[in-house]
């Protein structure tokens, strides 16, 4: 067996802006009474009848709607439907139920409860609102601007500036630990994980 | 750094957070660069992104 080779790692030693501290990441979303916007069934039945790989989820290629349907859906914008996303969207006859909640409804505060309520239960969680709020913070400061809540509000999709899978590295420096030489991470030589966050 | 014991050469990022604004990765992500310098694993922003699981999984492929 081939040794592997030597990785280097990258910890970010400073303390990332103040956040309020984080509720748990919700459980799975129980079955809302009554239904909710759609019975938990339905959803199920459209999820598996579009996920041709089986992985639980509805990717783009899978989807069988109109691409900006899915965006609106796509509530985290990890590009992929569960059965959650699913579940808010409604019943299968209605085409955009976000859109009417959001944009046409005649309480802005509706609106926005619509955006926060992921599991479409009629109530928000203090878990639901600090996932709307990570979703919508799309840089991370902690701070959602003008461009970000109004892209979180009409329920577009959060643009995610980092580099994707096969983009170059950024041509950025950070010093090596045991000689304080600096390293280019566009140019590392060697396989390199980075582990971002205040883990020290 | 020391009481880690890291054998693995480390790196670190600037007091004013460089490489991680760089890489859109604040508060906490998880990336991959391969030797030819291009990303090879972009795990999703945390603090509910940081999968550490995910990423063992993704060194697991890249490694030979």
């Amino acid at each position: 067996m081939r040794p592997l080779a030597p990785l280097l790692l990258v910890l970010t030693l400073c303390v990332p802006p103040a956040r309020a501290e984080d509720p748990p990441a919700p459980g799975p979303a129980p079955a809302p009474p009554g239904g909710g916007p759609a019975a938990p069934g339905a959803a199920a039945e459209r999820l598996k009848a579009m996920d041709a790989d089986g992985d639980g989820c509805v990717s783009r290629s899978e989807w069988r709607g109109p691409a900006r349907l899915f965006e609106r859906l796509d509530r985290n914008a990890d590009g992929r439907l569960d059965a959650e996303e699913l579940r808010a969207a409604g019943g299968g006859n209605r085409a955009r139920p976000d859109r009417g909640a959001a944009m046409g409804a005649r309480n802005p505060a509706d609106g926005l409860r619509a955006r926060l309520d992921a599991n479409g239960d009629g109530n928000v969680t203090q878990a639901e609102w600090a996932a709307f709020f990570e979703r919508a913070d799309s840089n991370g400061d902690a701070v959602l601007d003008a461009e970000e809540w109004a892209a979180a509000l009409a329920g577009r999709p959060v643009r995610d500036p980092a580099p994707q899978v096969g983009d170059a590295a950024p041509k950025v420096q950070v010093r090596a630990l045991k000689d304080d030489r600096l390293v280019d991470l566009a140019a590392p030589r060697r396989l390199t994980v980075l582990i971002f966050g205040s883990h020290t | 750094m020391a009481t880690l014991k890291l054998e693995m050469e480390t790196l670190v990022d600037d007091m004013q957070d460089t490489a991680a604004h760089a890489f859109n990765a604040m508060p906490d992500r998880l990336f991959v660069i391969g030797a030819d310098g291009r990303i090879a694993y972009r795990g999703e922003r945390g603090p509910r992104g940081f999968d550490v699981k995910d990423l063992a999984a993704a060194l697991a492929r890249l490694l030979p």
